[in-house]
């Protein structure tokens, strides 16, 4: 009897135990307030920018009621009903990613084409990219990889400094050619290519040349009406290349293979419809609306410094694109191949392997300095040394390049490091070379990290402004770049000249709107980072 | 010293190997006193005890079984399951010889043939169990030879003592002292005893063969 | 009643072989003396490492030495792994290596296909011949070398790609001509595996279960035909199912390869070998000897207080 109460006054709560309990709790509400802090600050930080970009305060309660039924509504139910199906929800992301991620490309590639001149990025792409496929392609017929591996990069480059030596004479023959036709050249020759052979290994290669031709013969259809409607073709050909064929591809195959989450992929039109809906509505019966800068103006026109609702930021957003492009050119390869360098080929011992150790701690601590002291270098470099102009593409992208590729470097090393060394043994033990399983079993497999910290490099990169600053970029530029050695301006930098604007809805509205494209542009990267890890770890 | 449980286990093997030999030899002196002192009283004992062997004998073999399923033994511990399962049945046969003993004597009457000394025939073969179990305690491969050695000094003794029977039949005349029947069954109870101390001897040789196997991993004396 | 049959036909079956064995050993006796009365004298204990070079002649296979090793010395850094190793493995057989942990076993092992060249600090000295060539010399190319000896790893370690291209994957590296499809089935068939992945060959190899990823580990060994292969403890990670299946896939090998494993398993070890190599704290090879031997009467003290589980 005595014992048994014994055990029960054990087992009851004592109360240094209540005590630890308290402090637990505690513990935890503290962690909760601090995650709270961070959230809600940046949730409101959003808000602020959001609102000064939009005006939402401008809008009539007719307008909200009017896109609630146009387009949250129909997006709301039509996500309730995809929610519990996994097939539908599958084709409906597929087609947002084809959509979307379509519209996206299409636009970045018009825009950087047509700034740099669709006829020089021709010339390179042709001698740059045409051998080297085409060497790729014959060794995977061959089934032979024994050369592909050194070749394709050095046809590369020789294909590269082949058309920049050739330049002059090419430049004023390929210019009789209409613009438009070197579009179809670069956007819809690829796509076709592209295209036809995933219809090949789907089918037969009969089907896959048959699509290439029907892909080929649509960007013809297409010019076509638009110089019958009298407009530049050269967009619309770039779009249909862009967005069209890969929205039609997906949503074929999809329709083949996925019959019953078909009617996922109306998700991106429902979104899209609505929205057109709306606008229509609005504007047919002239319901006040937002009050917003975030307009096609913006993305469209270029700058102009005195009246807000004019300005526009067209060749900061290309300028940035074009920066960003070029730098992750430059710094991408050099960053990995001293990544793969250190990982897999120094030596942990000897003097080059205390070298490569030493280097190893110097590029973690270069990480970590401040932007600032790059443009510094960039300063003393491409300015002081090289002797470029003020403002250039080139002083710009290497700049950054330089800020990026410790990054680079570390999150390489990360995925490299994170391949299992049993890989590596296993691929030794079977009589690999060091090269063959580098290239089989240790990129394959890091492909995915090194990506992921890559575009996340390219996203830190985008919205750098202190290094542009030190080597005088310009703030302003009234046109996109016209070339590697024209003078460009990024995003930040316009939000940050345009910050100090005498008028107060440059100050607010502009600005906040200027800053949600630059956002949109680093999401954009990040979720295509994420959609690219996310693919490659499915496949383990 | 690891596999603590293991050690015990085999210790306990050895000791309970030990005490069935002792048992078995202290049946073989009481048979061997009974027949000596034709003690009727004895020779039951010795007949109604086999039960307790054969108890010994069931528990030592379920203990190997039990050490080679779930120990896996190898080498020295391996050569000693292996050698005490073998020991464990030479003991158990011992120990039905013993019990002959009770019978014999229960069935005789009186001395047939007092020059041959069956008592120093059975101490002798005695002497070369407690020998060879001595050696199985001690791991004393010597002595293990030893035991095996004296077993030709035995089987000389043995053939000795039915010799001299053989020639006291052909030379003494005994149809007139008592019944026929009655000498045949003596004569061949005697054999029976002699032949019986002999296979205690070729038992104590199979225990030295087994425990010079469990201390050498030597079967020179396995045939 | 069917079982203690068996038991009996296998008993029959050990002892005939056993007999081979001596019959063997005796009449090669002469010969093998005078062959090894060079290096009696370096060795430590008499009856350990020079055992498998003087007595307990195969008792099946070819009776030939494949790899022979002489007075092999491994450091890594200042910790010297292996002293004085002399071991030589006959073709055509199963050879256990068995010890405690750190004994130097795997690292004599990754010796034999030199995948101690991996380490940087490490350090082989000695002679280590595999059909009679030196694989320590400055000739050999160690790649070639992996090619004619296999490995098959302690943990499954197939990689990232589809059945078909695992097997295929030494084919592939080694510029192996032919038709791999038939190679790849015949390989998954020897490891017996075949008939529980031929459906879905194109599909990652890691989607398999451990013991068939290790078979598949083991097809892919044997894809390129080699002459050695090396097991580091190929069943340490798997359940007992998987393991007898490696075990009786290892028997098999053993028709047409010669097999090194390590294993931590004695039983295993006593199980699949025909002979047995016991290694012990130090990097000193012990004893070698047929497996029999080794576990029903090792020479050594130590070996006995090692198997026995006297210290470990």
């Amino acid at each position: 009897m005595a014992a048994g109460e014994d055990a029960v006054g054990r087992l009851r709560r004592g109360s240094g135990l209540r005590f630890e309990q308290l402090k637990g709790r505690v513990f935890e509400a503290l962690l909760i307030g601090a995650t709270l802090v961070g959230i809600v600050s940046l949730l409101v930080l959003f808000g602020y920018i959001v609102f000064d970009a939009v005006g939402p305060l401008a809008a009539s309660p007719r307008w909200y009621l009017l896109y609630f039924g146009t387009l949250v509504t129909p997006t709301a139910a039509f996500t309730l009903y995809a929610r519990r199906r996994p097939a539908v929800r599958a084709a409906n992301a597929r087609a947002f990613a084809a959509v979307f991620g379509g519209v996206v490309l299409s636009l970045a590639v018009y825009a950087v084409s047509d700034a740099l001149s669709p006829y020089d990025v021709f010339i390179y792409l042709v001698f740059g990219g045409g051998p080297s496929v085409s060497i790729a392609v014959y060794a995977r017929k061959m089934n032979d990889n024994t050369f592909a591996g050194p070749a394709v990069p050095v046809s590369m480059v020789i294909g590269v400094a082949v058309a920049a030596g050739f330049y002059d004479v090419l430049r004023p023959i390929i210019g009789t050619v209409p613009r438009w036709i070197t579009y179809i050249a670069i956007t819809t020759v690829p796509v076709a290519a592209i295209t036809g052979w995933f219809a090949a290994r789907e089918w037969t290669t009969r089907r896959g040349l048959l699509t290439a031709g029907v892909v080929v013969a649509g960007g013809f259809a297409v010019a076509g009406g638009a110089l019958v409607s009298g407009i530049d073709p050269s967009f619309w050909v770039v779009l249909f290349s862009g967005t069209v064929v890969p929205v039609a591809f997906v949503v074929g195959s999809t329709a083949a293979t996925n019959p019953e989450g078909r009617i996922g992929m109306l998700g991106p039109f429902v979104v899209i419809g609505g929205g057109l809906l709306g606008a229509v509505v609005e504007r047919q019966f002239g319901i006040a609306g937002l009050d917003s800068y975030l307009t096609p103006t913006l993305l469209l026109n270029s700058w102009d410094g005195l009246n807000a609702a004019n300005a526009g930021v067209y060749p900061q957003i290309v300028g940035s694109i074009i920066i960003v492009a070029f730098m992750g050119i430059m710094a991408i390869p050099v960053g990995i191949g001293a990544a793969v360098y250190l990982e897999e080929y120094a030596p942990a011992t000897g003097w080059r392997g205390r070298l490569a150790s030493l280097l190893e701690i110097n590029i973690a601590n270069l990480a970590g300095v401040p932007s600032v002291v790059y443009g510094l270098l960039g300063l003393a470099l491409f300015r002081n040394t090289l002797g470029f102009g003020t403002g250039i593409v080139v002083a710009a992208s290497g700049t950054l390049g330089f800020l990026i590729l410790p990054i680079v470097v570390v999150s390489a090393q990360e995925a490299i490091r994170s391949v299992p060394d049993s890989r590596r043994r296993a691929s030794y033990g079977m009589g690999a070379s060091r090269w063959q399983t580098l290239r089989e079993v240790v990129l394959p497999e890091a492909v995915p990290g090194v990506l992921t910290g890559t575009i996340l490099a390219l996203g830190r990169a985008i919205g750098e402004t202190a290094p542009l600053v030190i080597i005088a970029v310009a703030t302003t530029t009234y046109s996109a770049p016209s070339g590697l050695f024209s003078s460009a301006t990024a995003l930040p930098l316009q939000i940050f000249a345009s910050a100090g604007n005498a008028k107060p809805e440059f100050r607010t509205g502009v600005v906040a709107a200027t800053a949600i494209v630059l956002l949109a542009l680093m999401i954009l990267m990040n979720a295509i980072a994420i959609v690219v890890r996310n693919r490659y770890q499915k496949d383990d | 010293m690891m596999r603590e449980a293991y050690r015990t286990q085999l210790d306990d093997l050895r000791e309970e190997v030990r005490g069935m030999s002792e048992l078995v030899i202290e049946r073989l002196n009481t048979g061997l006193d009974a027949l000596s002192r034709h003690d009727d009283r004895l020779a039951r004992t010795v007949l109604h005890g086999d039960e307790a062997v054969n108890q010994r004998y069931l528990s030592v073999e379920e203990l190997c079984i039990e050490l080679f399923a779930l120990q896996q033994p190898v080498a020295s511990d391996l050569r000693l399951v292996a050698a005490s399962f073998k020991i464990a049945t030479d003991l158990e046969r011992v120990g039905d010889l013993a019990a002959n003993l009770g019978e014999y004597t229960l069935a005789t009457e009186g001395e047939a043939f007092p020059e041959v000394d069956v008592t120093a025939l059975g101490r002798f073969a005695l002497s070369m169990l407690e020998n060879a179990m001595e050696a199985y305690a001690a791991n004393d491969p010597y002595l293990c030879r030893e035991v095996a050695a004296r077993d030709d000094q035995l089987d000389t003794q043995c053939e000795r003592a039915t010799e001299v029977v053989v020639r006291e039949l052909i030379e003494t005349d005994h149809r007139d002292d008592v019944g026929t029947e009655t000498l045949l069954a003596d004569v061949s109870r005697l054999f029976l005893t002699v032949r019986d101390l002999e296979r205690v001897g070729d038992h104590a040789v199979n225990v030295a063969a087994r425990t010079l196997y469990m201390t050498e991993g030597d079967d020179e004396l396995l045939y | 009643m069917s079982d203690n049959d068996m038991n009996e036909r296998e008993k029959t079956a050990m002892t005939e072989e056993q007999i081979e064995t001596e019959d063997v050993s005796d009449a090669n006796r002469g010969r093998v003396i005078s062959d090894s009365t060079d290096e009696a004298d370096d060795v430590l204990i008499e009856t350990g490492p020079t055992a498998g070079l003087d007595d307990d002649k195969p008792s099946r296979g070819t009776g030939q030495t494949i790899v022979e090793s002489r007075n092999i010395d491994v450091w890594y850094g200042d910790d010297q792994a292996l002293r004085d190793v002399s071991i030589a493995i006959p073709e055509n057989e199963v050879t256990a290596m068995i010890g405690p942990s750190g004994c130097g076993k795997s690292t004599f092992l990754r010796c034999i296909n030199r995948m101690n060249d991996l380490v940087d600090i490490c350090r082989v000295e000695g002679e280590l011949t595999l059909g009679g060539k030196d694989v320590y010399d400055e000739n050999i190319d160690p790649v070639a070398l992996r090619r004619r000896v296999g490995m098959v790893f302690q943990k499954p370690n197939p990689f990232p790609k589809s059945s078909r291209d695992n097997v295929s994957y030494g084919l592939n590296v080694q510029g192996i001509e032919g038709d791999h499809d038939e190679i790849v089935e015949r390989s998954l068939k020897q490891a017996a595996l075949w008939e529980e992945v031929k459906d879905r060959l194109d599909e990652s190899g890691l989607g398999l279960s451990g013991g068939q990823q290790q078979r598949l580990c083991i097809a892919r060994a044997i894809a390129v035909d080699p002459e050695v292969i090396l097991m580091d403890e190929p069943a340490s990670a798997l359940d007992p199912i998987a393991t007898s299946k490696i075990e009786d896939l290892i028997a098999d090998l053993a028709e047409e390869y010669t097999v090194v494993i390590v294993t931590h398993n004695m039983q295993q070890a006593a199980r699949i070998s025909h002979k047995t190599a016991v290694f012990l704290t130090g990097g000193e090879l012990v004893e070698f000897g047929s497996t029999q031997k080794v576990f029903e009467n090792p020479d050594s003290e130590r070996v006995e207080d090692y198997i026995t589980g006297k210290f470990g």
